[in-house]
C-alpha cells in the first residue's frame, strides 16, 4: 500500500509544533491591532499553557529519560535532545513574554491610565494603605518558614509563588538561614492601592511587594538580607494505574493527592536573586540550570487574566458577541418538532449554545421524554446542563450521564458533578477503564403519539456552556432515525449494556475511527490514481498521529490536493518536493479558540463531509471513545463548507506552515484582509452565500492533462 | 381487539455464549421496529457444557448484565417482555438458584425453554421474515439451525413440516467435548469432522430420500461465516464459496485462523465446527447454497408478544407446522391414520359445541388435537395399556412449540382417552397442580367421547349435534348405521363428563 518509505526529516517534533502554536498565541499579545486588555489575555493564557506543557508534556519526557529509555520520535530526537530543544525554544518564548509585557503592554496600560507602581515611587497615602492592607489581611494567612539544624526544606507546592528569603542571626552574624513564603493563593494576586492623581486612575501593585514591604514583622531575631521570588512547576503527569483499582473513583482522587507530590522540573526565579539562595534553591530542588528560569518581571503572568476583566474600560475589549438564536425554529413549533423537521447544525459561539441547554431543559420537563442520556467530558463551574439533568431525573426521566473522570484537571469539578448527579437519582458512569471518553452526544428518548422517537445532539466540543462562547465547535441536532439508533448502541457500548454492535452512521474510536479515516484517505489516493480529482481538507486541534501523516503523504504524492487547517500541533510537514507538495497547512489562532473537527473528502463527486470529537492524534484514535458522524442534511452541508472555505480564505488570523516548522503570516500584498472568525459574526454570515458554496456533483470530469 | 397501542416490549435470551435483548416498537399492523439490540458474551455455555453447572463467576456476569438490560427497558418504559433462557442455562444443575438470583437482583423473570419451543419462536421469525422479504417456499426445505449447544434439522415437503431433529453438537459443546484431542493431533479438524458424522449418520438415510432444494440457515454463525466470506450484510451463500472456505479451514490451527480472518480466537474456536456442521449438511442437499436469514429467537419472542396484544390471526402457520410434524410422528409409530383423524375432528367439534362449560383457549385446544392424532401411537409398543404408552412416546418427543409442561399435560389427556380416569394414584396425575387437573380432565373427558364415537374404527357417526335441553346436554348422533356399539361406549365415558363439566349429557340418536 505505501508509495514511500518516511524518514524522520518528513516529520516535525509534536512539542516543538506545540511551542510554535502558543508562540501565536503570544502573537496575538503582541499584536497591537487587538485590544488592549485582550492582549493581557493572551498573554497570560501563553503562560498558562506553559505551566500545563512542563507539568504534562515535559514531566513526561522527563520521566522517559529517567526509565533511562532512548525511545525516538518520528522527528529523530531522542527524549534528552527534545528536553534541550524545548528548553531552547522556551527560554526565548519567555524572554519575548516579557518584553512584551514590559515594554508594550505595560506602556500601554499605562498610556490608558492603568497602573502598576514600582515599590520606591509609592507615596505615603499608598505606603499607609499598604500596612493597613497588610496587617489586616496578608498577615494573618502568613506562614514564614525557616530551614534550620530542626526544619528541614519544606514541601513547596505546586505552581505556587513564594518569597525565598536569606536571613542573618542578630546574634550570631555568621549564621546565614535561608527562610521561604508562600504568597497566599486565597488572596488576591494584584491589589488596587489609592491612586491621587485623577479619579479614573488606576493603580495596582503585586501581593509579593506588599509581602516584602513587610518582613520585619515576620522574623525576630534576624535580619533580612536579600529576597527573591520564585515558583516551581512539578510532574502533573497524571496516569491512573486503571486496571488494578477497582474503583475509578478513588483511583483519581487518590492521585489528585499525590499531584502535589510530583517531583519539580522547572524553576522560575526572579531576576537578580541573591546566588546563595538560588544555589540552595538548586539543591533542595534538584534542578539544573536548563531547568531554571531568570524572570524580570512579575513570575506567574495568568495574573493578567484578572486584570483583564477590570470594570469599565470595554473599549478595549472586544465587543460582545451577539449569538445567532438559530431561526428555523419557528413560534408554534416546540423544539423537538423543528429538530424532525430538519438537521440543525449549529455554528458556536456565532450561534448560541442556549439552544442546547434549552434542549435538556425542555427535556426535563416534557412529560413525553421517557430518558436522556448524555456524555459530560468538561462541565462549567455552575453548569445548567447538569442541573437540568439532576431535574430531570427529579421528574422520574431515566437519566443516563457518563462523566470522564479523566478529563485532565477537571478531576475535582467532575468528581462534585458526579456526587450531585447521583443523588438525583442519575445513573452515572465515571468513564471506562483504560479509554477516556471524549465523544459529546447527547440522546433524548420520547414518545410521541405512542411512537418512539429518539433525538440527537453529536458535537465537536463539550457541553460546557462557557466555552462553547470561547471555542468555536459545531454540533448537529437530528431526529434521523439511524442516528438515533447509532446513539443508542453507542450508549448501550458505553454504559456496558452491550458489546460493540454494528452502528449505521457513525464510526467510534477505538474500534475502527483509525481504519476508516485510513479507508477515506485511500479511497482518496486511489481516486488520483486513476486520474480523477480528488480532495481533501480537514479542520483539527492537532495533527500527530503517524500512520496518517504518511497516509497523507502517500495521497499528496499520487495528486490529491489537501488543505489543511490545523490549529495546535502539526507533526506533518508540508512542501517536500514529491511527498507533501500537494499539502497546505494553515492554522487561525485568534478571538476564539478554533476547536471544530471537520473532515471532507471529495469523493470522486461524492463530496463526504464528517465532524468528529478527534484530532488525529494517537490518543484520540487509540486510546479515547470519540466519533466521527456525516453531515447528510443539504444545508448543513452548505453551512460546514461555507466555514471550510472562509477558514481558507482567511488572511488576517492565518498563518501558513512552511517545510522547516515555522509559520508566518499570509503575505497580504493584493489581497484584503480577511478575519474568518468576524465574518462568521457579523449577522449575515449565518446565511451561506447562495452560488459560492454550492456544492456541485459533476458526474464526468474530464482528463485535461496527464 | 385489546387496547391499540404502540406498545414498546422487550425481547431477552440468556443464550449459551450470549446476553442479547432486542427492544422493539410493536405496532397494531403486525409489524415491529427494533430501538435496541443489545448483546454481552457470557459463559454459560462453556460453564454447563464442561462441569454441568454454572460457576459463581457466571452468575454474577449474569445478573449485573441483566440488570443493564433491565435499565434500559426503564428508558423506554417498557412493561411488557419475555425472557427465556436456552440450553445452556437449561441443562444447568443449579439453574433454579440461577433464575432465581436474576430474579432478585435484575428484576426480570426468566423462564426457560427446551430447543423445542426455542425453534418454535425462531420458526415464528422465519414465517414472518418469509413472508415479508423473501419468497422462499418451504417446499422441500431443509432448516438448519445452529446454536452453540445444539445443531437442530428441519425438513419440510410440500404438505409442511415433516420432521425435526435436534442433535446436541453445537459448536461450542462440540470444542467443550473435543478439546482435550486438539493438543494430540494436528489435523484436529479431521477428528472433529469425523465426530461430527458419527452423529449425523441417523440423519443421513432420511436427507438422501427427500430432494432437498432450498437450504436455509440459522444461527448466529452464520454471519460472521459470511463476513469471512467477505459477504458482510449479505444473506445467502453460494455452495462454492462454502466448498472453497472449507477447505482452507480444514487446514488451519486457531491460531491460523485468527491470522486468516481477523477474528478472535474466542470466534476461531467456534467457527471451524460451524464451517464443518454447515458443510456436512449442504453437501447431502441438491441446494446450490445456504439462505441465511439473520433470525434470532428474540424475533420470534417479539413476533409472539405482537399476537398476543393485538390477538393477530397469525397462528395459522405455526399451528400448521405442528400439526404436520405429529402426523409425521403418528405415521412412524403406525397410527390408524382415518381413525386418529376422525377422533381429531370429533373432539375439536365437541370442544367447540360445548364450549361454554369448559371456556379453555386455543392453545389447549391445540393439546386436544395433539393427543388426540397421539392417542393411539402407544399401540405401536403394546396393545395392552396402550394409553400409558401412548403418554410415554409423546413425553419423549420433541414436538414443536410446546414446553416440557406442555408436553406433560398432551401425555396426560392422550392417557385417558380410554375408559379409564384420572386418580391421585396415577403419578403423572397426582404431580400436576390443580389448574391442571382440571385441565387435564377437561380435555380427556372431550377426547373419550370422541373415541368412543369410532370405538369400532369404522366411522359411522358422521356428525354430532349438541343442544341445550332444560338442564342437560343432549348430544345428538349422526347415522345410518348402526351405532350400538359406539352408543354403549358413549355412555361409559358420559359419566366423567358429567362430573368434570358439570352438566348432565343426554344421548340421542
Amino acid at each position: 500500500m505505501k508509495n514511500h518509505s518516511f524518514s524522520s526529516l518528513h516529520f516535525i517534533n509534536r512539542e516543538l509544533s506545540w511551542l510554535e502554536f502558543n508562540e501565536r498565541v503570544l502573537e496575538e499579545a503582541q499584536d497591537i491591532n487587538n485590544p488592549l486588555l485582550e492582549r493581557l489575555k493572551f498573554l497570560s493564557i501563553v503562560g498558562s499553557n506553559l505551566d500545563e506543557f512542563f507539568m504534562i508534556r515535559v514531566a513526561s519526557l522527563q520521566g522517559i529519560v529517567e526509565a533511562n529509555s532512548v525511545k525516538i520520535d518520528p522527528s529523530g530526537l531522542t527524549p534528552n535532545e527534545q528536553i534541550e530543544r524545548i528548553s531552547a525554544r522556551t527560554h526565548k518564548q519567555v524572554f519575548d513574554m516579557y518584553n512584551c509585557f514590559n515594554r508594550s503592554l505595560k506602556k500601554s496600560l499605562k498610556k490608558e491610565d492603568i497602573h502598576f507602581i514600582k515599590t520606591k515611587d509609592l507615596n505615603s497615602v499608598q505606603l499607609d494603605f499598604i500596612r493597613e492592607y497588610y496587617a489586616n489581611n496578608v498577615f494573618p494567612v502568613l506562614t514564614p518558614m525557616v530551614v534550620n539544624k530542626n526544619q528541614p526544606f519544606p514541601l513547596i507546592l505546586n505552581k505556587t509563588l513564594n518569597i525565598s528569603l536569606l536571613l542573618e542571626d542578630n546574634i550570631n552574624p555568621d549564621n546565614l538561614l535561608f527562610g521561604t513564603i508562600q504568597v497566599p493563593s486565597v488572596l488576591n494576586r494584584l491589589v488596587e492601592i489609592p491612586s491621587l492623581e485623577s479619579e479614573s486612575q488606576k493603580s495596582f501593585i503585586l501581593l509579593e511587594e506588599i509581602i516584602k514591604l513587610n518582613l520585619t514583622t515576620l522574623f525576630d531575631n534576624h535580619n533580612v538580607l536579600s529576597t527573591g521570588c520564585y515558583r516551581i512547576t512539578r510532574n502533573a503527569f497524571l496516569d491512573v494505574a486503571e486496571d488494578e483499582s477497582e474503583d475509578l473513583l478513588t483511583a483519581v482522587q487518590l492521585s489528585l493527592k499525590q499531584r502535589k507530590w510530583g517531583s519539580a522540573i522547572r524553576l522560575e526565579i526572579e531576576h537578580g536573586m541573591n546566588p546563595l539562595l538560588l544555589k540552595i534553591l538548586e539543591v533542595e530542588l534538584d534542578i539544573s540550570t536548563e531547568e531554571e528560569y531568570k524572570i524580570s518581571g512579575p513570575l506567574d503572568l495568568t495574573f493578567l487574566m484578572k486584570l483583564s476583566g477590570l470594570k469599565g474600560f470595554d473599549a478595549l475589549r472586544y465587543e460582545p458577541i451577539k449569538p445567532n438564536v438559530v431561526t428555523s425554529r419557528s413560534d408554534d413549533d416546540d423544539i423537538f418538532q423543528s429538530i424532525s423537521k430538519q438537521d440543525i447544525l449549529l455554528h458556536h459561539p456565532y450561534d448560541s449554545f442556549d439552544m442546547i441547554v434549552d434542549l435538556v431543559k425542555e427535556a426535563a420537563e416534557d412529560p413525553n421524554v421517557l430518558a436522556i442520556k448524555q456524555t459530560l467530558y468538561r462541565v462549567s463551574g455552575n453548569s445548567p446542563i447538569v442541573e437540568a439533568l439532576a431535574q430531570a431525573a427529579d421528574n422520574g426521566k431515566q437519566v443516563t450521564v457518563l462523566l470522564e473522570l479523566k478529563a485532565r484537571f477537571d478531576e475535582q469539578n467532575n468528581i462534585t458533578w458526579a456526587k450531585k448527579l447521583e443523588t438525583a437519582g442519575c445513573h452515572v458512569i465515571y468513564g471506562l477503564v483504560g479509554l477516556k471518553a471524549h465523544c459529546k452526544i447527547l440522546l433524548i428518548v420520547r414518545r410521541e403519539d405512542g411512537l418512539i422517537k429518539r433525538y440527537v445532539h453529536l458535537g465537536t466540543g463539550n457541553y460546557n456552556d462557557v466555552t462553547a462562547k470561547l471555542y468555536t465547535d459545531l454540533g448537529l441536532l437530528t431526529a434521523n432515525p439511524y442516528f438515533g439508533a447509532d446513539a443508542s448502541a453507542i450508549f448501550n457500548t458505553l454504559s456496558g449494556c452491550s458489546s460493540p454492535s454494528h452502528l449505521y452512521k457513525m464510526t467510534l474510536a477505538p474500534i475502527n475511527l483509525r481504519k476508516k479515516f485510513l479507508n477515506l484517505i485511500r479511497k482518496e489516493t486511489e481516486y488520483a490514481k486513476l486520474g480523477k480529482q480528488a480532495k481533501i481538507i480537514a479542520k483539527l486541534n492537532s495533527l500527530v498521529d503517524t500512520e496518517i501523516i504518511e497516509a497523507l503523504y502517500d495521497a499528496s504524492s499520487t495528486g490529491v490536493m489537501i488543505d489543511l487547517i490545523v490549529r495546535g500541533i502539526c507533526c506533518l510537514r508540508p512542501k517536500i518536493p514529491l511527498i507533501s507538495e500537494n499539502i497546505t497547512v494553515r492554522s487561525i489562532v485568534g478571538r476564539f479558540l478554533e476547536h471544530s473537527r471537520i473532515y471532507y473528502f471529495y469523493g470522486d463527486g461524492e463530496e463526504l463531509i464528517f465532524l468528529s470529537s478527534a484530532d488525529l492524534m494517537k490518543r484520540n484514535l487509540d486510546r479515547r471513545v470519540e466519533l466521527l458522524f456525516p453531515v447528510e442534511d443539504p444545508m448543513a452541508r452548505e453551512k460546514v463548507m461555507n466555514i471550510l472555505n472562509l477558514a481558507l480564505q482567511d488572511t488576517s488570523k492565518s498563518r501558513i506552515l512552511n517545510s522547516e516548522g515555522t509559520y508566518s503570516k499570509i503575505d497580504k500584498r493584493g489581497k484584503e484582509t480577511m478575519n474568518s472568525q468576524e465574518i462568521f459574526l457579523s449577522p449575515l454570515s449565518s446565511e451561506p452565500l447562495p452560488g459560492e458554496v454550492a456544492l456541485t456533483r459533476p458526474e464526468f470530469v474530464p482528463i485535461i492533462s496527464c | 381487539m385489546k387496547k391499540m397501542k404502540n406498545e414498546v416490549v422487550a425481547a431477552i435470551n440468556v443464550g449459551s455464549d450470549f446476553l442479547r435483548m432486542s427492544i422493539a416498537q410493536l405496532n397494531p399492523d403486525g409489524t415491529l421496529m427494533i430501538l435496541e439490540d443489545a448483546s454481552l458474551p457470557n459463559n454459560i455455555g462453556k460453564d454447563t457444557y464442561a462441569k454441568g453447572r454454572i460457576s459463581p463467576k457466571t452468575i454474577k456476569e449474569t445478573c449485573a448484565g441483566l440488570k443493564g438490560f433491565s435499565k434500559l427497558m426503564k428508558d423506554y418504559g417498557v412493561k411488557i417482555y419475555r425472557a427465556v433462557a436456552t440450553s445452556g442455562l437449561h441443562e444447568a444443575d443449579n439453574r433454579d438458584y440461577i433464575i432465581e438470583q436474576i430474579r432478585l437482583v435484575a428484576g426480570i423473570d426468566v423462564e426457560i425453554i427446551n430447543n423445542v419451543q426455542e425453534r418454535f419462536l425462531i420458526y415464528k421469525a422465519l414465517r414472518n421474515y418469509l413472508n415479508d422479504f423473501e419468497n422462499i417456499d418451504l417446499t422441500d426445505t431443509i432448516i438448519v439451525n445452529l446454536t452453540s449447544g445444539g445443531v437442530e434439522v428441519s425438513m419440510y415437503a410440500a404438505e409442511g413440516l415433516k420432521f425435526t431433529e435436534y442433535i446436541k453438537m453445537g459448536p461450542l459443546r462440540l470444542r467443550e467435548i473435543l478439546y482435550t484431542l486438539e493438543t494430540k493431533t494436528i489435523s484436529f479438524p479431521k477428528v472433529m469432522e469425523e465426530y461430527i458424522e458419527s452423529k449425523i449418520y441417523l440423519l443421513k438415510p432420511k436427507m438422501k430420500k427427500m430432494h432437498i432444494k432450498n437450504f436455509i440457515g440459522l444461527g448466529g454463525y452464520l454471519s460472521t461465516i459470511l463476513e469471512m466470506c467477505q459477504l458482510d450484510h449479505q444473506s445467502y451463500l453460494s455452495k462454492e464459496r462454502l466448498e472453497e472456505l472449507y477447505i482452507e479451514v480444514r487446514e488451519m490451527n486457531t491460531d491460523q485462523m485468527v491470522d486468516a480472518f481477523n477474528i478472535s480466537s474466542a470466534k476461531a474456536e467456534l467457527l471451524l465446527p460451524a464451517i464443518l456442521l454447515f458443510h456436512s449438511f449442504l453437501s447431502r442437499t441438491k441446494a446450490e447454497g445456504i439462505y441465511a436469514p439473520m433470525i434470532t429467537n428474540r424475533q420470534g419472542i417479539l413476533y409472539g408478544l405482537i399476537d398476543k396484544l393485538y390477538e393477530l390471526p397469525r397462528k395459522t402457520n405455526a399451528e400448521n407446522d405442528i400439526i404436520s410434524s405429529v402426523w409425521y410422528m403418528a405415521e412412524k409409530y403406525g397410527v390408524d391414520k382415518k381413525h386418529a383423524s376422525y377422533v381429531e375432528q370429533m373432539a375439536l367439534s365437541l370442544f367447540d359445541k360445548t364450549w361454554k362449560y369448559h371456556r379453555l383457549g386455543d392453545q389447549e385446544k391445540l393439546y386436544l388435537q395433539v393427543a388426540a392424532i397421539l392417542h393411539d401411537s402407544g399401540n405401536y409398543v403394546s396393545l395392552s395399556e396402550h394409553g400409558n404408552h401412548s403418554s410415554n412416546i409423546i413425553r419423549t418427543q420433541s414436538i414443536m412449540g410446546f414446553s416440557d409442561k406442555e408436553l406433560e399435560l398432551i401425555a396426560n389427556i392422550a392417557k385417558y382417552h380410554t375408559t379409564r380416569i384420572p386418580t391421585y394414584a396415577d403419578r403423572s396425575y397426582y404431580v400436576l397442580s390443580h389448574h391442571e387437573k382440571i385441565l387435564v380432565s377437561k380435555l380427556s373427558s372431550i377426547l373419550k367421547i370422541a373415541e368412543s364415537m369410532d370405538i369400532s374404527h369404522m366411522q359411522k357417526i358422521s356428525d354430532i349435534e349438541v343442544q341445550v335441553l332444560d338442564d342437560a346436554l343432549q348430544l345428538k348422533l349422526v347415522s345410518n348405521k348402526d351405532i350400538l356399539l359406539e352408543k354403549w361406549d358413549i355412555m361409559n365415558n358420559v359419566e366423567f363428563f358429567q362430573e368434570v363439566m358439570g352438566i348432565r349429557i343426554k344421548l340421542k340418536g
